[in-house]
């Protein structure tokens, strides 16, 4: 089984460029510069070197002993993407990205983010190499996140309040696109996530895949053998697609991912893409979308803004469709109760994004026998929810 | 109706050949209610318009500037439906206008409509094709493939970052004319056109088969008959929109005459350059 995109950037059916005409040349040139540096050593010692110095990898596995013991089932590993520095996996892209602007000559840089976290780490990567940066955030995520927005603030980033649309996640992304498009020649657009048109989903999933690569050679060295089973949320996929990655060809790993079922599948008020979208073209590729009969993109709803999006990368929808990653979904009550759970038997505050994977790991260990293996990737801590959180109890 | 889409390819190369230019004016869909745009549509062709750009709204539109954002999202809210586009088209063809009509969708509404839903759709009022600005060049000959047996064109695009390759590849399509973008940006009146533009228009002309439709940016009468020298068709959206919204119900009508009226003078009175 092939999972690389072919020539066009299509992930079998899922995929390409569907974008306007002034962004082809850029992609084009995108899709050049990376095509010569996935191979050259230089550049991937430097993001190395960024990545263990800077972000502090390779993050733990850690044996989460008493939720194991709580679930009574498989033994429960965490992949700790919430200790890098700025407190989830986006870092490992922003790193791979800035790197990868700065060998274009790109001057400027934008962004979207939808909890904040993609924004906090591409204006950390900003200040560090010392790059003028513009970040788009939906007025609703503002609100919510107004931690994160102080913080790409202080880090000296411009945030721009997107008020058109649902003023979230999606709407932030079709502005940073309206800023690409206007500003093409100079700025370099970060895309945080698995989406957007070819190259990027292939190029984040590049940048991501550390996740699953170190966590397969932990694994192996503490266990001395492979997982039954992996489990990440997916939002639009990216610490997914990274963790899931290294383990597509080992086909006796379940893979599954995690999505947003918000106040529930039979409402309107959720995110769950796969679950219960369709194929569509959204933000430059083509890939299950949440759509009306008329083909018009749906609101969601998630308690996570990360997860809060109706669509999701292109290899997802691929490796839906091959049944190769079972997709499946977590309420916002389920994430709430396991964010409470892991913070109280573990002493970690996981993001609500990732909560949602520890809520379904929980419905999975059990099915398991204590001789097996389950790792969940903890994408991100939860000091950014605790706000959220605390609204909930109240 | 034996011959739909050579009636716009024949108005475009004979522009092109006799150095003239053509109005395109852009309707929104529904904006501001179905029977208003159709009021709009009649008004525009009644007084200038050569032909019409008819936009279905949707909910992302990325190629977009700010006034036509508020116009998608406004005939969304009222329940526009893609396929009122279909209906739109058959009342004017049922009033008697003749002239070329086009569609403008974005990706999304078009591929869950089904590519043949659309083309049997425009087939039947007897439209000529359609504009998507997210459509990429490379995918357009399977659309062509379907929308060949009822003689319905694909317009394709080109930009100011557009190669020579990518020139290429739009004249091997053979469509009635490029849609070429004036601007790096999204839709939108712009203060001034720039020497660069009539430039890249000047050389597009000569290197090309295809004629040129340009949009993006233009909003005077001044501004229309400069591009109308050196390209074949003018297509207006953001500025007559915006003329729209500002105005009260009743002055509509004749605000859309008064500006269809300005701008097909205009580019009547270009000067036109021997290319």
């Amino acid at each position: 089984m092939k999972f690389e995109p072919n020539h066009q950037g299509f992930f079998g059916y899922y995929g390409g460029q569907y974008v306007p005409e002034t962004l082809m040349a850029v992609l084009k040139e995108l899709e050049a510069v990376y095509l010569k540096i996935r191979n050259d050593r230089q550049f991937h010692q430097e993001v190395q070197y960024y990545l263990k110095n800077y972000s502090g990898r390779p993050t733990p596995l850690t044996f989460a002993a008493n939720i194991t013991r709580k679930w009574g089932g498989a033994k429960i590993y965490l992949k700790r993407e919430d200790l890098n520095h700025t407190g989830a996996h986006k870092i490992n892209n922003c790193l791979g990205q800035i790197l990868l602007a700065k060998r274009m000559g790109k001057k400027r840089i934008i962004a979207e983010t939808g909890a904040g976290q993609h924004g906090v780490a591409t204006a950390t990567v900003c200040a560090l190499f010392g790059l003028p940066c513009e970040i788009y955030m939906g007025a609703q995520d503002i609100q919510r996140q107004a931690l994160n927005v102080f913080r790409m603030k202080l880090l000296g980033a411009q945030v721009h309040s997107v008020s058109s649309g649902t003023q979230t996640l999606k709407d932030a992304m079709n502005e940073a696109i309206r800023d690409w498009v206007t500003n093409v020649k100079t700025t370099y657009y970060l895309i945080g996530s698995v989406a957007g048109p070819h190259p990027y989903p292939w190029i984040v999933r590049d940048f991501q895949k550390i996740i699953g690569i170190e966590t397969k050679m932990q694994i192996l060295k503490q266990e001395k053998k492979l997982p039954e089973a992996l489990v990440a949320c997916v939002g639009g996929g990216s610490n997914a697609m990274g963790f899931f990655y290294p383990f597509l060809k080992n086909t006796r790993v379940k893979l599954f991912g995690v999505e947003a079922a918000g106040k529930g599948l039979k409402t309107s008020h959720h995110a769950a893409t796969l679950s219960k979208g369709m194929p569509g073209i959204l933000h430059g590729s083509r890939s299950y979308v949440l759509q009306d009969h008329y083909g018009q993109i749906l609101e969601t709803h998630s308690i996570s803004a990360g997860l809060d999006y109706p669509g999701v990368g292109p290899e997802h929808s691929f490796l839906k469709d091959l049944k190769r990653v079972q997709y499946t979904t977590a309420t916002d009550q389920e994430a709430l109760d396991a964010f409470y759970l892991l913070t109280k038997l573990e002493g970690i505050l996981p993001a609500l994004e990732s909560a949602h994977a520890v809520a379904f790991a929980k419905r999975l260990a059990k099915q398991y026998s204590s001789q097996a293996i389950l790792i969940i990737n903890l994408s991100g801590r939860g000091d950014k929810d605790v706000q959220t959180v605390l609204e909930k109890l109240n | 109706m034996g011959n739909k889409s050579t009636q716009i390819q024949t108005l475009f190369f004979q522009a092109k050949q006799t150095h003239t230019s053509l109005f395109f004016p852009y309707i929104c869909l529904g904006y501001p209610s179905f029977e208003k745009s159709l009021e709009i549509a009649e008004t525009a062709l009644t007084h200038g318009a050569h032909g019409l750009e008819i936009g279905v709204p949707f909910s992302d539109p990325i190629a977009d500037g700010p006034v036509l954002q508020r116009a998608n999202f406004y005939s969304l809210q009222k329940g526009t439906r893609p396929q009122d586009a279909f209906r739109f088209m058959k009342i004017l063809r049922s009033r008697g206008f003749q002239q070329p009509l086009l569609l403008m969708s974005y990706a999304n509404p078009m591929e869950h409509l089904g590519w043949k839903v659309v083309a049997q759709g425009l087939s039947k009022v007897q439209a000529q094709g359609i504009i998507v600005p997210d459509w990429p060049l490379s995918q357009i000959p399977p659309i062509q493939n379907i929308f060949k047996p009822y003689q319905l064109k694909v317009i394709p695009f080109l930009s100011p970052t557009s190669d020579v390759h990518r020139q290429k590849q739009v004249d091997a399509l053979q469509a009635p004319f490029l849609y070429y973008v004036s601007v790096t940006g999204v839709t939108g009146a712009r203060k001034s056109i720039s020497k660069n533009l009539i430039f890249q228009l000047r050389r597009l002309n000569q290197s090309m088969k295809t004629p040129i439709g340009v949009g993006f940016g233009i909003s005077t009468p001044q501004q229309a008959q400069r591009i109308g020298q050196v390209a074949q068709g003018i297509i207006i959206a953001s500025a007559l929109i915006e003329l729209i919204e500002k105005a009260s119900a009743g002055q509509i009508v004749p605000i859309v005459k008064d500006f269809c009226r300005k701008i097909s003078v205009a580019i009547q009175k270009s000067p036109v350059e021997r290319i």
